[in-house]
């Protein structure tokens, strides 16, 4: 979805359809396990060497700096990495212990010591505290291989925000003045790779001699050159000069997959995208009025026409689903999935007291006509177009929809003073469903307040009895589905190609361990499953 | 004297206009800078607001009233500090327009250059040979050059030149493998792969040269005073250059200052379409990322440019033609 957006930009510009930007040097094509090259470096048409873990920047970062664990980005679901084991002592204690016989790239050992320091380094500088760790932790120290996290009150759901945060080699960063504005051209990670050469237009990453499980990574090099949101960039993936992206395609079955057996894609769906309206207005307000506008959308026909068919319906109860379904509650009715009946919309109006007048507009129980205005970031197309076929699904109730697309910024400012009646924006989608609840329920981004959901997901917070959590998880889902705070539509996807020519055991629908796309965390994930073909 | 201060003092009011312009439009701009650059890590996706808090910090967002930041602003722009890019975070402004300044000023320079004396050139000529097969012919060639699109023909030449025939890359500055630096190969590299954009930049830029050179030549050929010359029976030579050409080519030489002044600015697409690693591209990606302090600056750029340029031409043009220098002189 990231490149995505970029690609349409670059198409609105309209510079034409075959651009043909200069790609990696060719490598010898006979060679069994050739340097895989990953188009996901959007910054061009050069870029700067910034492997800063916490800078967000090259893509590369990645590969060189690992996190305590690898947390999927869509199931949640937990593999340990540079921490063999973790227990919380109570809600306010976690232990953690480190692997041992693993080193830095540079040969020094690495140690409970290093992950300490990381800690410490976040709480010195609160920039790179991009999960805000330090607003719930009150000491981390180590302790011969074990770090020992204190927190300030129970916060238990705050692991998996721990668990992700890169590491970084003490030995070296004690040394960094800044670490915010440190570009960290030279860096030595724990990670399968190493940086071998940089120059503007491309970087090449070398596999790590040092690294703690070297046996499963069969990559030799990885090639990342510049330019993935060029208009060159689908001729490039399609004639093979490179093996790994994350494009948007339209037609992806005749653009990329037809007529070629190695050619492989999976856009599995992610963060929900919804339909939220104001809920400080009337008659927005009302969760009757919320439910009847949820039924009246047709979101299969928005999913086929919208967004190519790529993605699935979205399920009320906020789960990122199939992923999140052990978090499901078992009794909710069709799995939280609102089906398309514009009749029962009608009939939930009537019963909230709406009534239609002379001309059919709908009229509050107040006697006010019904309209609203969708807002979409300019140039979010499938957005654009979704809001306007939910406009056209809520004319036949009476409602006046109207679509409109200011710029991003604006978009967002209009959300935080709440200058708003209706937008489409992304709920949930975090890996943890209690982050997604979190984020929806208590940081009132759209204005819904709900005692009941703040002490569930406090109990949430508290506990580390997983089936109590679970306990909370279902009750916040059934909220989700009285009150409908927000309408979700349908999952966002990753978009990731792959070809499968020289390496295969990518994750795919039927073998999800990862996501596919190559710019999150679990890329080392995909890298230590690749095997060459044989 | 006195022209020369009105000059000065016009050319510093503009100036401080510009700069407090620059300063207010981002600040008027919606949005926070911040939300703006994680989403685009995220995508079509929702925004962490605790991310956005350390990304804000990371950034160091300007805090203060308006006032004080714009005494700081001020402060800074005196001292050559424009702060640090968004996108190419955490390196200064000045660093990346430092890597891409050059590109552009010997690209564009040089085929400014080429094109402004090529144009004028071949202008002047079609004008005082005026009907002959060679005024025909260069009219005919410039009006298809010029009037093609420019992106049409960069994709033409791209295709017929570097993806059909493989005689020039089809991108970059450089080799993608090498690393900037006072090599032979690396020069040898870098002008092999600017010679099919200035190629286009000259093919479709001396049309534009060539009409004006010639319609303002036929003008001034039809004067009296010329017509007075040749009675007088002075040599075809001398009556077209000494002149024809030399009072023709005053607009022609405002636009050629024009031109140098924008120049700072690049070419956003002959630098898109050929991925060239100058200031057009690196506005065009400051732009898409909503990145403010780069915009600015490279806005601040091209504005002192134009106005240097535009008093380079009042000075010159009050040389070259002495009425403008007592000014109120109808011609």
């Amino acid at each position: 979805m990231f490149t995505a957006k970029l690609r349409k930009g670059v198409l609105a510009l309209g510079v034409g359809g075959f651009v043909l930007a200069a790609g990696a040097s060719s490598f010898a094509k006979t060679a069994k396990t050739p340097p895989l090259v990953i188009g996901v470096e959007a910054a061009g048409p050069t870029f700067t060497a910034n492997f800063n873990p916490f800078a967000n920047q090259r893509d590369g970062r990645l590969y060189i700096y690992e996190p305590m664990a690898l947390v999927n980005p869509y199931s949640g679901q937990v593999t340990p990495w540079l921490a063999t084991a973790w227990h919380f002592q109570n809600a306010r204690q976690l232990r953690m212990t480190v692997r041992q016989g693993v080193k830095w790239s540079d040969g020094t050992p690495f140690t409970a010591k290093d992950v300490a320091f990381t800690f410490n380094l976040l709480k010195r500088f609160p920039a790179l505290d991009g999960a805000d760790l330090w607003g719930v932790l009150s000491s981390v120290s180590a302790q011969g291989n074990t770090v020992i996290f204190d927190f300030k009150k129970p916060a238990v759901q705050t692991l998996t925000e721990i668990l992700q945060v890169p590491i970084v080699p003490a030995h070296i960063w004690s040394h960094v003045k800044n670490p915010v504005t440190w570009p960290d051209a030279h860096p030595v990670g724990t990670g399968p790779y190493v940086l071998q050469s940089f120059t503007p237009y491309q970087y090449v990453l070398a596999k790590n001699t040092h690294y703690w499980q070297a046996n499963k990574v069969q990559v030799p090099k990885l090639v990342f050159p510049a330019g993935a949101a060029n208009q060159a960039a689908q001729l490039k993936l399609v004639s093979g000069q490179w093996q790994w992206a994350t494009l948007f395609l339209p037609n992806v079955q005749s653009t990329w997959v037809k007529g070629n057996p190695y050619h492989k894609y999976w856009f599995p769906g992610g963060a929900p995208v919804a339909l939220v309206l104001n809920l400080k207005k009337p008659p927005f307000n009302n969760p009757r009025f919320r439910q009847a506008v949820s039924y009246a959308i047709n979101r299969r026909a928005i999913v086929n026409k919208a967004e190519f068919g790529y993605v699935p319906p979205a399920s009320q109860a906020l789960l990122t689903l199939p992923a999140q379904k052990s978090w499901l509650n078992p009794k909710l009715a069709n799995r939280g999935y609102i089906p398309y009946e514009p009749a029962k919309a009608k009939q939930l109006l009537k019963s909230a007291g709406f009534r239609w007048n002379a001309h059919g507009a709908l009229l509050t129980p107040s006697g006010h006509p019904v309209s609203f205005t969708i807002q979409i970031p300019s140039g979010w197309t499938d957005w654009i177009q979704t809001s306007d076929m939910i406009a056209q699904d809520l004319k036949p109730l009476g409602m006046s929809v109207t679509v409109e697309t200011p710029q991003y910024g604006a978009w967002a400012a209009n959300q935080t003073n709440g200058s708003f009646t209706g937008v489409l924006n992304g709920a949930g989608g975090q890996p943890d469903p209690y982050w997604s609840f979190y984020y929806l329920f208590h940081s009132n981004t759209f204005g819904f307040q709900s005692p009941k959901a703040a002490a569930l997901l406090a109990n949430w917070n508290s506990t580390t009895s997983h089936a109590q959590q679970l306990k909370d998880a279902y009750q916040l889902e059934n909220l989700m589905m009285q009150e409908t705070p927000v309408i979700p539509l349908f999952y966002g996807a990753n978009w990731a190609e792959y070809n499968t020519r020289y390496y295969v055991g990518w994750p795919n629908a039927k073998n999800p361990y990862a996501t596919a796309a190559p710019y999150l965390q679990d890329v080392l994930m995909v890298i230590t499953h690749l095997r060459a073909r044989g | 004297m006195r022209y020369l201060i009105k000059r000065l003092a016009f050319l510093l009011f503009t100036l401080w206009l510009a700069v407090t312009l620059n300063f207010l439009i981002p600040r008027l701009m919606p949005g926070n800078p911040a939300q703006i650059m994680v989403q685009k890590l995220v995508g079509e996706g929702p925004v962490n607001p605790q991310l956005v808090r350390a990304v804000g910090i990371m950034l160091g967002l300007p805090r203060g009233t308006l006032w004080h930041q714009y005494g700081l602003y001020v402060y800074n722009l005196l001292h050559g500090n424009f702060g640090v890019s968004y996108t190419y975070f955490p390196y200064p402004v000045m660093t990346v327009i430092a890597q891409a300044l050059p590109w552009t000023l010997i690209l564009l320079g040089t085929t400014t250059i080429i094109t402004f004396i090529l144009g004028t050139a071949l202008g002047a000529l079609a004008a005082s040979r005026r009907g002959t097969w060679f005024d025909t012919t260069a009219t005919i060639t410039a009006n298809f050059t010029a009037t093609f699109p420019f992106f049409w023909t960069a994709l033409m030449a791209l295709y017929v030149l570097g993806f059909v025939l493989h005689w020039f890359p089809q991108s970059g500055g450089y080799d993608a493998a090498m690393m900037p630096q006072w090599s032979a190969t690396f020069v040898l590299s870098a002008v092999y792969h600017s010679v099919l954009p200035a190629l286009v930049i000259v093919v479709t830029g001396t049309g534009g040269w060539l009409f004006g050179m010639r319609n303002n030549m036929i003008h001034v050929l039809g004067e009296d005073y010329v017509r007075l010359a040749m009675a007088k029976g002075l040599p075809r030579r001398e009556i077209a250059l000494a002149y024809g050409a030399r009072n023709a080519i005053l607009p022609n030489l405002t636009g050629f200052a024009m031109s140098l002044g924008t120049l700072v600015g690049g070419s956003i697409l002959v630098e898109t379409v050929f991925s060239y690693p100058g200031m057009g591209y690196l506005l065009f990606n400051a732009v898409g990322n909503s990145d403010y302090p780069l915009m600015q600056t490279i806005f601040l750029f091209i504005t002192i440019g134009t106005l240097i340029a535009n008093f380079v031409a009042d000075i010159l043009y009050g040389v070259l033609d002495p009425r403008t220098r007592r000014g109120g002189v109808s011609a």
